[in-house]
């Protein structure tokens, strides 16, 4: 049975379609991220989720309810859904405990609940502190315990961790992971960092100018995109003009194996990690540039048609500018061909 | 993405306050229509062409001596070091603590053919020179000028500090003297600002009738008191009121002129100060005294008459007697204030929290229809309220109920429901401004932790706002304390404040008597002014309380730091 579901959902503000005819289903315990650039429209949907906006059409369910529709409105605190914000957004005069605390409902075993909670979200111990007591990354893990104190069947994020410096990011993100998974409650989560809705979602949904652009797995939504927006945004890619005939693409780089099936002029989608060479007197490609990056080199190769591709190499693999290169690509699947564009 | 789902509760809250306060209004403009064109003729039989003459022309010399004096002092200590700068540059705040019926009894009283000036003058040029006459236009708004100069000031200051100070750098940098850069950068820039101010000084100009009538200057305001109070010609007097409700907008759409598209802010980053140029020498004493003299004529020299004043005859009746009735005033007075105080602060925090947890257009709409109450002059306010008081009373009187009598006469509850609607701009913008400071998600995560609107309200809203409140309360309590145009409209018989009471003893030329009860008044309205000002060093405190209020409103914004 899926947790949420939405159908057909917009929302416009004045002439803009924020959020413009999306459906989506998140199952029982599934993680969904929603990924795209500023103003597609993501953040709006998760507030149309939580009953925080009102749709103009489509209709909203939440564990079988319907809580947003034609001729149906369930305000946000009947909703049981659960918010973990950017800015944590906890109560500034609420002791730790108070703020968990502050959703529960009356009768329930608060002490112990409140434990539990604090257990689940690895801050046993904090419950006297004041939010201001509290580093940016364990007042983000409060702010989980409190969306889930209420016992939500989803809760959503929106740009939970973005305030969270990179070193810090990964490791409370990992704990929210588990704490949630924990508890059994679907997640959506906004972001829009492409490599965090990579490792969060078990589905990645791709937005664009409010409609969805592609969802599907992580893997699947990375090597074989739905469009050229898709490919882009969620990871380096270039394009080079190839000629497809059914399963097979010829390219300045050799024969590969492609998918979408197809004929005629298309461009091929590499990934920086997919390209390797090997310098050789007798190389027609030439090292355009390299950019060091910490833990690897991302070098720029000039074929010789003038199209240029990206590789990531090891930090020791160390080519002088100007060298001359033998490409190779080995992508390990078959690669991404879009039709050519027209230009 | 603070657009949230409407709600019941809000709308109901929204509605009535905006009800209660546009009311009076739409009386006014009924029963402008009602009348049809008799009471015109009478009101153009006692010169209503002659009393809007003198209004323009008392407004036009206020609102240029307010911002030329206000915009000056302001670029003064702004701009400039010299001694005494970080005490003047909020001690110039002050004179908004003496009202214009104050400081306009003392100078009218100490500038009178008896008065120390005039009788210094005959004893240096002889009994017979003649003193320039003072009971004359231009000395009501002078005196107009030094108690509402603070409102430009106040304004004009964030403005050249936040707004133009990288403009004016640059412009220096360029060549510009400081005069010129000033002319050129600063004042084009701090224009929206300077218009927001001088139109809060237009507005209390055009309601005060009290200030102008010592110096025998009968404006639209003055005739609507005569007429109605002494000749109890409601119709006429309603048309007086509509004379400046017209006024009022006018001059509320010139601000908006004045502002047209221009949103000068430096946006987003920090803004670097100015730094100050010190003055030295003849220069830096110039400065000084110049602050120092409008300090004198506008603060000092009027609390030290009060303070002789009272001490010459403390507390004592015309027959020697204790003056119980300055008790009884000042009683009336703290009464009145606690109730408005009270009454603003809640219906405030219900219109924020309405806002807050409902964020359909309407109810922003709504919200600021309510706060617009400022804008509407008090005269209006009261003359609007009467006649919804002497419809409601005829309704009582056909539907055989008593009661109905006491409505017409004015009632305490009327006064405190008219003060609410005048005060309830300021009120709203302490609060809204304090909890503007707490992110909006906050309110969203009370929500989707399923805790109802009223709890939020409780648990989360008022909690946060509540220095908000405070401050809020003690603005409004102090401005109702000052508030004498709507108590004298309104007041019921024989019901006195302390701002009614100087009134009356000022009409009588019972100046020495009146020293106490302006004196309280001028001490207790120091309080909130010293609160809010005197560690504004650099204006750090003006500036986040302005910066935080919503844009849709500058000008209502000043009305909770000025005062």
């Amino acid at each position: 049975m899926s947790v949420v579901e939405l159908l057909g959902v917009s929302r416009r503000f004045g002439r803009t379609a924020a959020v413009d005819d999306v459906s989506l289903t998140v199952g029982e315990g599934e993680m969904v991220a929603l990924v795209g650039p500023s103003g597609c429209g993501k953040s709006t949907l998760l507030m149309l989720l939580a009953g925080l906006l009102e749709p103009d059409a489509g209709t909203i369910s939440v564990g079988g309810r319907v809580v947003a529709g034609p001729r149906t409105w369930v305000p946000p605190e009947q909703r049981h859904v659960g918010v973990v914000f950017q800015d944590a957004a906890l109560f500034p005069h609420l002791r730790v405990a108070d703020n968990v605390a502050f959703g529960l409902p009356r009768g329930e075993n608060r002490a112990r609940r409140l434990a539990e909670l604090l257990e689940l979200v690895e801050l046993p111990g904090l419950g006297a502190r004041f939010p201001h007591e509290l580093s940016g990354g364990q007042q983000q893990r409060v702010a989980l315990a409190r969306a889930l104190a209420p016992r939500p069947q989803v809760v959503l994020f929106d740009e939970a961790f973005g305030n969270l410096d990179s070193t810090l990011r990964a490791s409370v993100r990992e704990a929210t992971l588990r704490a949630l998974h924990g508890t059994g409650a679907a997640g959506v989560f906004v972001t829009h960092d492409q490599a965090e809705a990579l490792a969060v979602g078990d589905r990645v949904a791709v937005m664009r100018e409010g409609r969805f652009d592609h969802v599907a797995e992580p893997a699947e939504a990375f090597h074989a995109p739905a469009t050229r927006f898709s490919a882009t945004l969620l990871g380096d890619a270039d394009f080079l003009p190839g000629r497809q005939d059914g399963a097979l693409v010829d390219t300045e780089v050799g024969r590969l194996a492609a998918t979408p099936s197809a004929a005629g002029e298309v461009d091929v989608m590499l990934r920086p990690h997919e390209v390797g060479f090997a310098v050789s007197a007798t190389g027609t490609s030439r090292v355009l540039g390299r950019e060091f990056r910490g833990a690897h080199y991302v070098y720029s190769l000039q074929l010789p048609s003038g199209a240029v591709l990206r590789s990531f190499q090891p930090h020791t693999v160390d080519v002088a500018v100007g060298s001359s290169v033998a490409l190779a690509v080995d992508a390990g699947h078959p690669v991404r061909t879009f039709p050519r564009r027209q230009t | 993405m603070r657009t949230r789902p409407g709600r019941r509760a809000s709308t109901v809250v929204v509605t009535t306050a905006a009800l209660v306060v546009l009311l009076p209004v739409a009386a006014v403009l009924v029963g402008v229509l009602q009348a049809g064109t008799a009471p015109w003729s009478r009101v153009a039989g006692s010169g209503w062409v002659p009393l809007l003459g003198t209004t323009l022309a008392l407004l036009a010399l206020t609102l240029v001596g307010a911002t030329v004096l206000g915009a000056g002092l302001a670029w003064l200590t702004t701009a400039y070091r010299f001694p005494g700068r970080r005490a003047l540059q909020w001690l110039l705040v002050l004179p908004t603590a003496v009202p214009a019926y104050i400081l306009g009894l003392v100078w009218s009283s100490l500038l009178s053919y008896p008065g120390p000036v005039q009788t210094g003058w005959r004893a240096v040029l002889g009994e017979d020179t003649p003193f320039p006459p003072v009971r004359t236009l231009p000395v009501a708004a002078a005196v107009l000028t030094l108690t509402l100069y603070p409102y430009v000031y106040l304004l004009a200051r964030v403005a050249f500090r936040e707004q133009a100070a990288t403009p004016y750098c640059a412009a220096r940098t360029l060549g510009l003297t400081p005069l010129r850069a000033a002319r050129r950068i600063v004042l084009p820039l701090a224009r929206p600002a300077l218009a927001a101010g001088a139109l809060l000084v237009a507005l209390e100009t055009l309601s005060d009738f009290a200030t102008v009538q010592y110096f025998g200057v009968d404006t639209l305001s003055v005739g609507i008191y005569k007429v109605w109070r002494g000749q109890f010609d409601r119709p006429a007097a309603t048309v007086l009121a509509l004379l400046v409700l017209l006024l009022a907008m006018a001059l509320l759409g010139g601000e908006r002129w004045l502002r047209r598209g221009a949103r000068f802010s430096s946006a987003g980053h920090d803004p670097t100060p100015m730094g100050p140029v010190r003055l030295t020498g003849r220069a830096a004493w110039a400065a000084t005294a110049a602050c120092t003299l409008v300090l004198l004529l506008a603060v000092v020299v009027p609390v030290v008459t009060l303070l002789v004043w009272s001490t010459t005859s403390p507390l004592r009746g015309v027959d020697g007697s204790f003056d119980q009735t300055f008790l009884a005033a000042a009683a009336n007075s703290m009464l009145l204030g606690a109730q408005v105080a009270a009454v603003v602060v809640v219906v405030a925090l219900l219109l924020v929290h309405a806002v807050r947890v409902d964020g359909r257009r309407r109810i922003a709409l709504g919200v600021q229809a309510t706060v617009s109450g400022y804008a509407v002059p008090g005269p209006v306010l009261a003359i609007g309220a009467l006649l919804v008081l002497a419809a409601a009373a005829e309704l009582l009187d056909r539907l055989g109920l008593p009661g109905g009598g006491g409505l017409v006469t004015g009632s305490v509850a009327a006064l405190v429901v008219v003060y609410a609607a005048r005060f309830l701009a300021l009120g709203y913008t302490s609060t809204e401004a304090r909890l503007a400071t707490v992110s909006p998600s906050l309110t969203s995560a009370a929500l989707s932790l399923g805790v109802s609107p009223r709890r939020v309200l409780t648990r989360v809203h008022l909690p946060l706002a509540r220095s908000g409140i405070a401050v809020a309360g003690v603005l409004v309590a102090v401005d109702a304390l000052k508030e004498l145009p709507i108590v004298l409209l309104l007041r019921p018989f024989g019901f006195e404040t302390l701002s009614v009471r100087v009134w009356q003893l000022a009409a009588d030329s019972r100046y020495e008597m009146a020293g106490l009860p302006a004196l309280t008044i001028v001490v207790v309205a120091m309080i909130p002014v010293v609160l809010l000002f005197r560690n504004d060093d650099d204006g750090a405190e003006v500036t986040s309380d302005v910066d935080v209020v919503p844009p849709m409103e500058p000008d209502t914004s000043l009305v909770g730091v000025a005062r």
